[in-house]
C-alpha cells in the first residue's frame, strides 16, 4: 500500500468521527433538517460573506487543536447555500499565506448559525524550512523542459507558490495500450522524482496551455520543487473520457429545442443566453466576450499554427443540423485530415463542419450541455459549473496535434478543459474503425464532461489514483442522471427513472459505440478492464477503469442488486442483493456527498463515510436510505453491510520498505514497494497476506501480453512454480485469490528473472559470479547474464539477490 | 574414540536387562544412542582451495574459512557444498549463510554504502549450501586467494537427532572462481566472450564429526 493510500485510509477515522458527532444516534432513525422556503434561502445567500467569516473564525480558533500552528490560515472558495439553509464553504489551507497543496477543510454554517467543520483533509504540523530558491521563471523553465513544447505556448503559464506535502510526490501513470489490450506503465506521464526528505517543501504549481498544430491541445500541470527544480508531480489537467464520442443530434434523440441567440442582423448562433450570467474567462483572456453556453467548431490558423475555435453563428433559419452523421474527416489511406478552408486560406477546419451534417454534432453538444446545465439548475439549484453562473462552452469537430499534417480530428474522445472552462468533443472513428465511436456528443457524455467541471469547483477530486476514480465515476453517474432527466422531458426538479430492467440505459456511450459501450455501470468488468469492486492493487488501474467501483456502487444505490448469481447485477459481496432507492434519491445523496463532504484526495473509504453522512443528513441516521448506502458500498467490496462479519482480505505485503534499494532508487518512491521478484521455472513461496479467515490459501494467475496467461493452485506448503518465461524487464500482473472466499483477491506485480546466468541449467550462487563479471558492460557477452536489460548494473544484483532469496531461503 | 566405546558398552549392558524384564530373550540389540553435544572439524591437508576451521568456532558452531592457494589472484568465488541432512548451515550477522572477510571489494570504486553487493547464499533442496562472494567492480584489481576469502558455518542442531560419533560428510560438488583476467570493457565482444568465463576449482573439505 503506498504512503498516499495509507494516509487516505487513515482519514476515514476523523470522517467517521464527524458523522457520529453530527448524528444523535445511529441506532434509531433521526429526522433530517427540513427544507427552507425560497425566500429564506435568498436571505441566507446574502449572508454568505458573514457565514464564511464565521466559519473561518471557527477554523482559526481550532488551529492548535488541529495541530496547524499559528501561521496557518484559510481561504474560502465556492460557497453555496443548500436546500436546508446550510452554507457550505470549502477552504484552502494556507501556510504563511500560501496554499497547502491538496489540503482543504469544509465548513458548514447552519441556518441557525451553528458551525461545524470537516478537517480530515487538512495537513497537520505543516512546516517548511527555508525560502524558495527558484524564481517563478526558473520554475516555469523546469516545467517547460519536461513539457517539451513543439509549437508556441498558447498562454503564459500560471504559477503559484505552494507548500507541497512530500507524500504527494510522484505517481506512476498508466495507460491503456490498445495493441497489448492491457494497462501498461505510461513512462512519459509518470513522475520519476524522489520524494523530498522533509515532509513539506516549497514548490511551484505551474499550469500550462498548449493549443497548436504541433502539440494539439494539452494542459499539463506541474509541481516543481522550489529548492531543486525537480518535477515532483505532473498531470494532464484535461479530464477526458476514453474513448468518448458523439455525432448527430437527431440521429439519437430526434428533434430537440435549442436555446440560441439572435444577432442584430437577424441571424442566429448556438449561444444559450439563459445558461451563464458571467463571461467565460478564457474567451475574455483572448479579448472576446462570451455570455451564455456556446457551441463552437475548431479551426487551425494556417499562418501561426495555433488551434482555435469559431462560433456556430450567422445562421439564417435557426434550424440546425439534418440528423445525419458523416464519417470522421480523416483520410485513412493517406493518413491525413480532410480540411475546408476560409476564403483567404488562413483558416482550416474539418471538412463538413459547417454543412448541415456537420451542424448535427453541434446540435447534439449544444442540446446535451444545455440539458446538463438545466439539470444542475433545476434539480440541485446549482448555477452552472462553478455555481456562480460562469459561462462555459463546447467545441465540436475538435482538432488535435498530428505529426503528418499539423492537425487532426480529436477522435474517440471528449474532455473537460480547466483552462478553457469548456469542453471539447471529437468526431469519432466509426465506421472507418469498427470499434470506434460515431461521435462524442451523446447525452451521457456531454453530461459526463460538464460534471468534471462541477467536480473541479466542488470536491476538487485530484484526477489521479483513488480520487481520480471517484472523479470519473461521478461523471459517469451524473452523465446518466442527465440522460434520465432528458428522457423524462428535461423539465422539473426531480430525476425520472429509466424504463425498468433496461440495463442499456446504464451503459456509457451505448449509442455512440456501435460495437458495445464505453463502460457498463451495472457490471463494469464487461469491458474486460474495469473493476467490479475494490481490491488491493486497484490503484494501478487507469481512473477510467478503477471508476468501476463507484459506477457499480451508484448503480446499486439507484437500481438495487440482484440475489440471483446469474444476473448481471448480482454482487458476490452482497449475495442477498438489495433494493435501490431510485435515481432521484441516489443522485441527491451523491450530489451532497460531492459538494459538501468530499475533499480533493478522497479515497473509497472516505467516499463511503461521506455518503453515509449525506444520507444521514438528508434522511436521518438509521434510515432505509442510510442502510442502502452501506449496502451499495458493501456490494462493491468497500466496507461491510450492516450485520456482515469482517471480510476476508487479501493483500500483497510490502517487500521493499523505505530505505531498501528498490525503494531508494526506484522513483516515485514506493512504486516497487510490493513487487516480488522470482526466478523463472522455480518452486518458490508467494508472499501474500490473507486475514479474517483461518484458510489462508490463495490461488495465483499471471498474465502478460506476449506470453499469455498462466494460473494454478498453491501447493499445500504454500509454494508454487513460476513459469518458464525468461528475461522480463517489465512488471507482470499477478492475481492472488483467496480459496476461503474466491470473491476476494489482490492484484500485484512480479518480475520473473532468469537466474541461470552461466547457462549450466542450474540455479545457484555461482551464477552471481557471471553477473559480477559483466558489471558495467553495456552488452554482456553471455545473453543470460543480464537481468534488467541495458548494461549490467546494481539492479541486476538486487534482482538476483531477491529472486535467489525467494528460491532458496536459509533453513 | 575410547570414551565413545565405553559409553556404548555401558548402555549395552543396561538395555538387555531392561528388555529381559519385558519378556524378550534377545541379546543382539544395538547400543542406545547418545545425543551429540559438540562438533569437531579437522582441516584438510594441502595448500590448494580448502575449507579450514576458523578460530572463532565454538563447540557447537564450526566456522569454516575458504582459503585458496597463495599467489593465485581471483575476483570472487562461489561453490555448492553438499552436507548430510543432519548438518545445519548457520547464518551470520548479515542474515546470510556466508560472511565477507573483507578481501574482495564488494562495492564499486565510487562506494555507496547502500548499493547492493555481490554476496548471496541459500540452501537448496538436498541440504546443498550455495554461496558466492564476488567483486563487483571489474576495474578493481584481483585479490590474492591465500587469505580467508569468506566464511560459512555449520551448527549443531539438537532437533536433527545428531548422535555422538556421527560423521557428517561434506563435499563441494561445484566450485568456480572469477579469474584475474576477465578482459576489459574496451575489448571486442569476441575477446570478452572468451575471457569472461569462470574457472572450475576443487575445494577440499575436512572431517566434521559430532560428539
Amino acid at each position: 500500500m503506498s504512503s498516499r493510500s495509507r494516509r487516505s485510509h487513515s482519514r476515514l477515522l476523523p470522517a467517521l468521527a464527524f458523522a457520529l458527532a453530527a448524528a444523535p444516534t445511529l441506532t434509531a432513525q433521526s429526522h433530517p433538517a427540513p427544507l427552507l422556503p425560497a425566500s429564506r434561502i435568498v436571505t441566507l445567500r446574502a449572508q454568505i460573506p458573514a457565514s464564511i467569516a464565521k466559519a473561518k473564525s471557527a477554523l482559526l480558533d481550532s488551529r492548535s487543536t488541529l495541530g496547524l500552528g499559528d501561521g496557518a490560515s484559510f481561504l474560502a472558495h465556492n460557497p453555496f447555500v443548500n436546500a436546508q439553509g446550510r452554507t457550505v464553504a470549502h477552504f484552502h489551507q494556507l501556510y504563511e499565506g500560501h496554499r497547502v497543496w491538496g489540503a482543504e477543510a469544509i465548513a458548514y454554517v447552519e441556518a441557525g448559525g451553528d458551525v461545524e467543520t470537516l478537517t480530515s483533509g487538512l495537513e497537520k504540523q505543516v512546516s517548511v524550512q527555508g525560502n524558495p530558491k527558484l524564481t517563478t521563471s526558473q520554475a516555469i523553465q523546469a516545467a517547460l523542459k519536461d513539457l517539451e513544447p513543439k509549437g508556441p505556448m498558447t498562454a503564459q503559464p500560471k504559477v503559484e507558490l505552494v507548500a507541497f506535502p512530500s507524500h504527494f510526490t510522484g505517481g506512476i501513470a498508466t495507460r491503456f495500450d490498445p495493441k497489448k489490450k492491457a494497462e501498461v506503465v505510461d513512462l512519459g506521464m509518470s513522475t520519476w522524482a524522489k520524494a523530498p526528505a522533509e515532509p513539506y517543501v516549497w514548490a511551484y504549481e505551474v499550469k500550462t496551455l498548449l493549443s497548436n498544430n504541433k502539440d494539439g491541445h494539452r494542459e499539463m500541470s506541474y509541481i516543481v520543487d522550489a529548492d531543486t527544480g525537480a518535477i515532483l508531480r505532473k498531470w494532464n489537467a484535461l479530464q477526458g473520457d476514453t474513448p468518448a464520442s458523439g455525432t448527430g443530434q437527431s440521429y439519437y434523440r430526434g428533434s430537440v429545442n435549442l436555446s440560441t441567440a439572435q444577432a442584430g442582423d437577424g441571424t442566429f448562433a448556438l449561444n444559450a443566453l439563459d445558461k451563464g450570467t458571467q463571461p467565460n474567462p478564457y474567451v475574455a483572456s483572448q479579448g472576446g466576450t462570451q455570455l451564455g453556453l456556446t457551441t463552437y467548431y475548431a479551426y487551425a490558423d494556417m499562418n501561426t499554427g495555433m488551434l482555435g475555435f469559431l462560433p456556430y453563428a450567422g445562421h439564417t433559419t435557426n434550424a440546425w443540423g439534418n440528423g445525419t452523421v458523416y464519417p470522421s474527416p480523416w483520410d485513412y489511406v493517406n493518413g491525413m485530415p480532410i480540411f475546408d478552408y476560409s476564403s483567404d486560406g488562413s483558416q482550416a477546419w474539418l471538412q463538413g463542419s459547417l454543412t448541415p451534417a456537420g451542424e448535427t454534432a453541434a446540435v447534439d453538444a449544444h442540446y446535451g450541455l444545455s440539458t446538463t446545465w438545466d439539470f444542475y439548475k433545476n434539480v440541485f439549484n446549482r448555477d452552472g459549473v462553478d455555481n456562480l453562473g460562469t459561462s462555459t462552452f463546447g467545441i465540436v469537430h475538435d482538432l488535435q496535434y498530428s505529426f503528418w499534417s499539423g492537425a487532426a480530428p480529436l477522435q474517440d474522445n471528449a474532455q473537460w478543459s480547466p483552462w478553457y472552462f469548456g469542453m471539447e468533443f471529437g468526431d469519432g472513428t466509426y465506421p472507418d474503425l469498427p470499434f470506434g465511436m460515431i461521435a462524442v456528443t451523446e447525452m451521457d457524455i456531454t453530461g459526463h464532461e460538464l460534471s468534471h467541471g462541477v467536480t473541479e469547483y466542488s470536491a476538487g477530486l485530484i484526477y489521479d489514483g483513488f480520487s481520480g476514480a471517484l472523479n470519473e465515476g461521478n461523471s459517469d453517474f451524473f452523465g446518466k442522471m442527465v440522460q434520465a432527466y432528458a428522457d423524462g422531458g428535461a423539465t422539473g426538479t426531480t430525476i425520472p427513472e429509466f424504463p425498468a430492467g433496461d440495463l442499456t440505459k446504464w451503459e456509457v456511450g451505448h449509442k455512440s459505440v456501435p460495437s458495445g459501450a464505453l463502460r457498463y455501470m451495472y457490471k463494469p468488468s464487461l469491458d474486460g478492464l474495469s473493476a467490479d469492486g475494490w481490491y488491493d492493487g486497484i490503484q494501478m488501474l487507469d481512473v477510467h477503469f478503477s471508476s468501476g467501483v463507484l459506477n457499480r456502487c451508484l448503480f446499486f444505490l439507484s437500481q438495487g442488486a440482484s440475489s440471483d448469481s446469474s444476473n448481471l447485477t448480482y454482487s458476490p459481496y452482497l449475495p442477498g442483493g438489495m433494493t435501490g432507492l431510485g435515481n432521484d434519491t441516489a443522485a441527491r445523496i451523491w450530489y451532497k456527498t460531492l459538494t459538501e463532504h468530499l475533499t480533493p484526495d478522497a479515497d473509497f473509504d472516505a467516499a463511503r463515510a461521506a455518503s453515509i453522512q449525506s444520507a444521514d443528513e438528508l434522511y436521518g441516521a438509521g434510515s432505509p436510505e442510510e442502510t442502502a448506502v452501506m449496502n451499495a458500498w458493501a456490494a462493491v467490496n468497500v466496507g461491510s453491510a450492516p450485520g456482515q462479519p469482517p471480510r476476508v482480505r487479501v493483500s500483497f505485503p510490502v517487500i521493499n520498505p523505505p530505505g531498501s534499494f528498490l525503494d531508494t532508487n526506484a522513483v516515485p518512491s514506493g512504486i516497487l514497494a510490493k513487487v516480488q521478484i522470482f526466478p523463472t521455472r522455480t518452486t518458490v513461496q508467494i508472499h501474500c497476506d490473507v486475514t479474517n479467515t483461518t484458510n489462508t490459501k490463495v490461488d495465483w494467475s499471471l498474465a502478460t501480453p506476449t506470453e499469455g496467461n498462466q494460473a494454478g493452485h498453491i501447493n499445500p506448503d504454500g509454494t508454487w512454480t513460476t513459469p518458464g518465461w525468461t528475461f522480463y524487464e517489465d512488471l507482470i500482473p499477478i492475481t492472488a485469490t483467496s480459496e476461503a472466499d474466491p470473491a476476494q483477491f489482490a492484484k500485484g506485480r512480479v518480475i520473473l528473472v532468469e537466474l541461470d546466468a552461466d547457462t549450466d541449467n542450474e540455479i545457484d550462487a555461482v551464477d552471481l559470479g557471471s553477473v559480477a563479471m559483466a558489471w558495467g558492460i553495456p552488452t554482456a557477452p553471455h545473453g543470460s547474464v543480464n537481468i534488467t536489460g541495458a548494461s549490467v548494473s546494481d539492479w541486476d544484483f538486487v534482482f538476483f539477490d531477491q529472486a535467489f532469496e525467494n528460491a532458496f531461503s536459509v533453513q | 574414540m575410547r570414551l565413545r566405546s565405553y559409553a556404548s558398552i555401558a548402555a549395552g549392558i543396561l538395555l538387555p536387562l531392561t528388555l529381559a524384564c519385558s519378556g524378550s530373550s534377545s541379546s543382539s540389540t544395538t547400543a542406545p544412542s547418545k545425543p551429540a553435544k559438540t562438533l569437531t572439524y579437522t582441516d584438510p591437508a594441502g595448500t590448494g582451495w580448502r575449507l579450514v576451521k576458523d578460530a572463532s568456532s565454538t563447540s557447537t558452531r564450526i566456522v569454516l574459512d575458504l582459503v585458496g592457494p597463495s599467489g593465485t589472484k581471483t575476483r570472487g568465488v562461489g561453490f555448492n557444498l553438499q552436507a548430510e541432512p543432519k548438518a545445519k548451515f548457520g547464518t551470520f550477522a548479515n542474515g546470510l549463510p556466508i560472511n565477507d572477510t573483507g578481501v574482495y571489494q564488494l562495492l564499486s570504486a565510487a562506494a555507496d554504502p547502500n548499493e547492493p553487493i555481490a554476496l548471496v547464499g541459500g540452501v537448496k533442496p538436498g541440504n546443498v549450501l550455495s554461496v558466492g562472494i564476488y567483486q563487483k567492480d571489474r576495474a578493481q584489481p584481483a585479490q590474492d586467494s591465500g587469505a580467508p576469502l569468506c566464511q560459512i558455518a555449520v551448527e549443531l542442531d539438537p532437533s536433527k537427532g545428531l548422535e555422538s560419533g556421527d560423521h557428517l560428510a561434506l563435499s563441494v560438488v561445484k566450485a568456480k572462481v572469477i579469474p584475474e583476467d576477465i578482459g576489459s570493457a574496451s575489448d571486442d565482444l569476441y575477446t570478452l566472450n572468451q575471457k569472461m568465463r569462470m574457472a572450475d576449482i576443487t575445494i577440499a573439505t575436512g572431517s566434521l564429526s559430532a560428539k
